[in-house]
């Protein structure tokens, strides 16, 4: 059963002097506990597919199905819920705040999650680095770790949820090889181990054929 | 607990990385609160209740009185003559009690044992002032009803004035001259603030029919009435059936040709303190609160633009964060109260330290205090009054209004920012 | 610029709204100033004034009289004795009586004169102040001409009236001209008139007595004896030697002045009646600067801390503007250039808006100005204020023109 479906799904971006159509008629499914790999040039419209699978971007025509609920149709309120019950989102940038230290921001999306009492959340949070092996740095602000260690907090962030469906723009894209090979490595178990499905953009042949499934993009169209 | 101290942590980060813009947040809130508070705190003291005005709420005033003549332009007004002032005043409905007294008091001279004459604040009470006002009393005792009733030459005087007339504060029985005419010491009460305007005083002498003056065939005289309303008295009521009451003396003068002129009394402590007004027109309190509420807007609504142009600034170095909470769940309304919220603490900040600074200012300059004529009152609040709970209550009020003002609208817009171009860090307005 | 649109907005709403409340805080101190004028023509240094108090009819010791007529005479007598009292003091040079004889005092009594010159009849409602010849010289009050005091005081002690010229404040103010400025002089010794009584009016006028240092009230004073005013002087006028005010001071104090059921009751410096009565302005001078400094400030600070914020958002902007060749002066120039653009546009409406508040009369009340004020008030505003944004701006183009830009570009 897919997770995520796309059915003739366009984008087009639109200011006073162009019209620029980031995607033309996709047609997508990804079937739960998928890693995904999305591959292209630069501009061929990846970045903006993840975001209207991430709810932060919405289509300008077409239906996305997600968890078989039709997330178009979502106000933003209901779109702010559904992504921090179900999405998790990992950035090539990180993006982590640079004023909170790891410990506050892992535990962003449970602050914006009701029901979730400060000491589940404080449990939860050490759970998380514990697996992640980033709970010695839990006092640590953001400026204070390398870049690997950046971004396996930001997985940490994006987990801490159990999120079924994980997005990652181009998680290693900042990264050298060996901690870019730590990070996949992560994602690789998230995905085995607890069944989280994993769509991630990325220039990199190597990390993108150790994954399920290769969808390759060209000017907005799918090409294989 | 946890989300609170991040929450702290995060905004004294934030402070911390941008001092120019914080200190001109700082520095703009503490201007705008200092004035504030200094004009609110002005305001408040011809208005709240302390000792021994501590019924300031309950009180009504009977101030003036005008009479016309039938037949000419002319007019003539001053205080109240004693027959028209018991006439009008006594025994209204919902009165608990009302005293015949001098609304405002005199200068006069006075000489005690010493010798030396002293310039005094001299005034003219019956024996039900003492009920209404809360004076403390020292030594001795207040004048009775039929001391007053009698004219008998008694005196009250202040703790000061007994050091200075007699170098002794133990002065009961002495005698004190006053404008050269002898009264005898019969109770000594602890100094009251001039700001007290009603009440204070350094000698109070008895008011009677027997002691006021009085000319304009009784009308006009030195009388004022100062009445003590019951619990849930309706002030309306009250001045509809002195209203009433003027109908009936009009009756009364016609055949003296004369016409009683009513000028909206009773009035409140507010109005009477303020003053501004003449004893032949009506005070014009519409017009005061006017001037207030543009004082207030002028005060709120300037640095308020400010502060909101210095909050947009600090928000537009966190677009980023801010779409990264929206990707991560965190709903644009939710997003406007932390901002808000957030900008609360800063507000408190910089409101604490104008607070302190309107504090110093009120108790050191003594001529913000004027009476309704511009006469320098020449005294200054003590701190526990201005640290009544009223007024601090207000400072919370003007707190919650500057930051709602100057924090909404860059909250409102910073919520409103495309997720995606915040997090890549695009969004440039 | 235009990328800024909103916090351009932002300031030039807030510029303008300091401006139009400073437009009414410089009108409100120019005023004060341009009417601050002590009195000319007389000398108030060591004169103290007193008052004649009377004692009740209840206080022990007090006399009771026949008849009016009486009791007016035993008052004369009364106070010829306290004067002569205070006369025997050492420290006294001179001594006389008077009713608002004084300058500070708000007497508004007057008394509609008239009299007729070269066939015009001329009228007028002078102020009047009731004064003996001693108080003249008391006061040292001289002609307008430069006259003597003996000779002022010597037309007082013949009865005749002796005018003041009018107020110089009120003539140029209202732009009343040479005629008017000159018009007590046409009274000079003529008959004059109050009522249906005649008087003489001496030859010679004296310089405007005003109320208060800041007045603006009635153009012209008209000086006469108590004798001629058929009025009891409230009032007695002392000069005492220099140096020795305090002594005196200390002495009528515990002396205790009474003659029959009239008292020397309070007595004050006439540096200290002026100091009281001129608390008012002081306060209104107090308040105004304290709302002025508010205003400055806000804008200092708004432009301060707009500019600040820019120059941070810049920092490549013009690291790439000096690797391209710009100075340090041509990047601060940007700087202000952009704030004069906004100042200007701020003044432009500013001027708009207070032009059309003026003409239309809506601030008639609020500020009941000529209007040749009101426009130097304008510019007055626009001075004050255009201090302030270039002092606002001058600390962020500082930052500004010392951008490293190898550092700048190198971090970005």
């Amino acid at each position: 059963m897919s997770i995520i479906s796309l059915k003739e799904v366009s984008k087009l971006y639109r200011t006073k002097e162009i019209e620029t159509m980031a995607l033309e008629n996709i047609n997508l499914d990804i079937e739960e506990g998928e890693f995904v790999s999305i591959m292209g040039p630069s501009g061929c419209g990846k970045s903006t597919l993840l975001n209207i699978m991430g709810l932060l971007d919405s289509a300008s025509s077409g239906s996305v199905d997600i968890l078989d609920c039709n997330v178009g149709k979502l106000g933003d309120s209901a779109s702010a819920r559904f992504r921090n019950a179900n999405l998790g989102f990992v950035f090539q940038s990180f993006h982590l705040i640079p004023s909170l230290n790891v410990a506050a921001n892992v535990e962003l999306p449970l602050v914006y999650r009701s029901g979730v009492s400060a000491a589940e959340r404080r449990r939860m949070v050490q759970e998380v680095l514990e697996r992640l092996g980033m709970s010695h740095r839990i006092k640590h602000l953001p400026t204070q770790l390398s870049g690997g260690q950046c971004q396996r907090v930001a997985i940490a962030r994006a987990i801490v949820g159990k999120p079924k469906i994980v997005l990652a723009d181009e998680p290693t894209g900042n990264l050298d090889s060996r901690m870019g090979a730590e990070v996949m490595s992560l994602l690789h178990r998230l995905n085995k181990e607890d069944g989280t499905t994993v769509v991630m953009v990325t220039h990199n042949e190597e990390q993108a054929r150790q994954t399920d499934r290769i969808i390759r993009f060209f000017d907005g169209h799918i090409v294989s | 607990m946890t989300m609170n101290s991040n929450k702290l942590r995060q905004l004294v980060y934030d402070l911390r990385h941008q001092p120019v813009v914080t200190w001109i947040t700082l520095t703009g809130t503490a201007l705008s609160v200092f004035l504030m508070m200094t004009v609110i705190s002005m305001e408040q003291l011809y208005t709240m209740p302390f000792a021994p005005e501590s019924n300031r709420p309950r009180l009504l005033f009977g101030q003036n009185m005008e009479v016309g003549f039938i037949g000419s332009q002319g007019s003539s007004s001053s205080a109240l003559g004693y027959s028209p002032a018991e006439k009008l005043y006594r025994r209204l409905p919902g009165v608990e009690m009302e005293a015949m007294f001098q609304i405002e008091s005199q200068n006069a001279e006075a000489e005690g044992s010493t010798g030396r004459p002293y310039e005094v604040k001299c005034r003219r009470v019956d024996h039900n002032f003492w009920k209404i006002y809360d004076h403390t009393l020292l030594e001795g005792r207040y004048f009775d009803s039929i001391e007053c009733a009698a004219g008998t030459r008694m005196a009250v005087i202040s703790q000061e004035m007994a050091r200075n007339l007699f170098n002794n504060e133990n002065v009961i029985g002495f005698e004190v001259l006053v404008g050269y005419v002898p009264y005898k010491v019969v109770g000594v009460v602890k100094n009251t603030s001039a700001l007290a305007r009603q009440a204070s005083g350094d000698i109070f002498l008895p008011m009677s029919q027997a002691t006021a003056s009085s000319y304009q065939h009784g009308m006009l005289g030195n009388v004022s009435v100062v009445m003590l309303l019951e619990d849930g008295a309706d002030k309306e009521k009250i001045r509809n059936e002195v209203k009433a009451r003027y109908a009936t003396l009009a009756t009364e003068l016609a055949d003296q040709g004369m016409v009683p002129i009513y000028h909206e009394q009773p009035y409140d402590v507010g109005t009477v303190s303020r003053g501004g007004y003449g004893s032949n027109n009506s005070p014009d309190d519409s017009g005061y609160k006017r001037e207030r509420m543009i004082t207030y807007l002028i005060l709120l609504l300037l640095p308020a633009i400010n502060l909101s142009s210095m909050l947009h600034s600090r928000i537009r170095r966190r677009v980023s964060e801010f779409g990264i909470r929206r990707a991560f769940g965190c709903t644009r309304a939710r997003l406007m109260g932390d901002i808000i919220s957030e900008n609360f603490v800063v507000t408190v900040l910089g409101a604490l330290v104008g607070w302190l600074c309107s504090l110093v200012f009120l108790m050191s300059y003594s001529g913000l205090y004027q009476n309704g004529w511009g006469d320098i009152i020449g005294d200054t609040p003590a701190l526990t009054m201005l640290l009544d709970w009223r007024l601090l209550l207000m400072l919370l009020g003007v707190c919650f209004i500057l930051n709602i003002i100057s924090a909404s609208l860059p909250a409102w817009l910073a919520s409103r920012v495309n997720t995606v171009e915040a997090i890549n860090g695009r969004h440039t307005k | 610029m235009r990328s800024e649109w909103r916090g351009n907005i932002w300031l030039v709403v807030e510029f303008l709204l300091v401006a139009l409340i400073l437009w009414y805080v410089c009108m409100q101190l120019y005023s004060l100033y341009w009417s601050y004028s002590p009195s000319k023509g007389y000398d108030f240094d060591n004169v103290y004034l007193s008052y004649i108090g009377g004692v009740p009819e209840s206080a022990p010791g007090h006399i009771s009289y026949e008849s009016e007529e009486a009791e007016k005479e035993a008052n004369r007598a009364n106070i010829a004795t306290l004067v002569n009292s205070i006369r025997q003091n050492p420290d006294v040079e001179e001594v006389g009586t008077g009713s608002n004889a004084v300058p500070y005092n708000y007497n508004y009594m007057g008394n509609m004169l008239w009299t007729v010159d070269k066939g015009d009849t001329l009228v007028y409602n002078y102020n009047r102040r009731v004064m003996d010849a001693n108080t003249v010289k008391a006061l040292r009050i001289r002609g307008s001409r430069g006259e003597s005091t003996e000779q002022i005081a010597s037309y007082i002690e013949d009865g005749l009236l002796v005018l003041s010229e009018f107020d110089p404040a009120i003539i140029e103010l209202y732009s009343l001209g040479d005629s008017v400025r000159n018009f007590s002089s046409r009274f000079a010794a003529k008959n004059a008139h109050i009522g249906d009584k005649s008087y003489r009016v001496s030859p010679v006028t004296v310089n405007y007595l005003r109320r208060t240092d800041y007045e603006f009230g009635n153009a012209g004073v008209m000086i006469c004896s108590p004798e001629v005013a058929d009025d009891q002087p409230g009032q007695i006028i002392i000069r005492v030697k220099p140096g020795a005010g305090r002594r005196f001071y200390e002495w009528i104090q515990t002396a205790r002045l009474r003659a029959g059921n009239l008292y020397v009751a309070k007595t004050e410096s006439l540096d200290r009646l002026k100091d009281s009565v001129h608390a008012g302005e002081k306060i209104v001078i107090v308040r105004m600067s304290l709302i002025m400094a508010f205003m400055l400030i806000l804008i200092f600070l708004g432009f301060l801390g707009t500019y600040w914020f820019r120059i941070q958002q810049r920092v490549p902007e013009i690291a790439i503007r000096k690797a391209m060749g710009a100075t340090n002066a041509r990047i601060a120039c940007r700087m202000f250039s952009e704030g004069y653009i906004l100042m200007g546009i701020s003044l432009a409406l500013f001027g708009g808006i207070a032009v059309w508040l003026s003409l239309s009369g809506h601030m008639e009340s609020v500020m009941p100005y000529p209007t040749k004020w009101i426009y130097k008030g304008m510019a007055m505003t626009a001075a004050v204020m255009l201090l302030m944004v270039v002092a606002g701006i001058w600390f962020p183009a500082r930052k500004a023109m010392r951008i490293n830009p190898a550092t700048a570009l190198k971090d970005q």
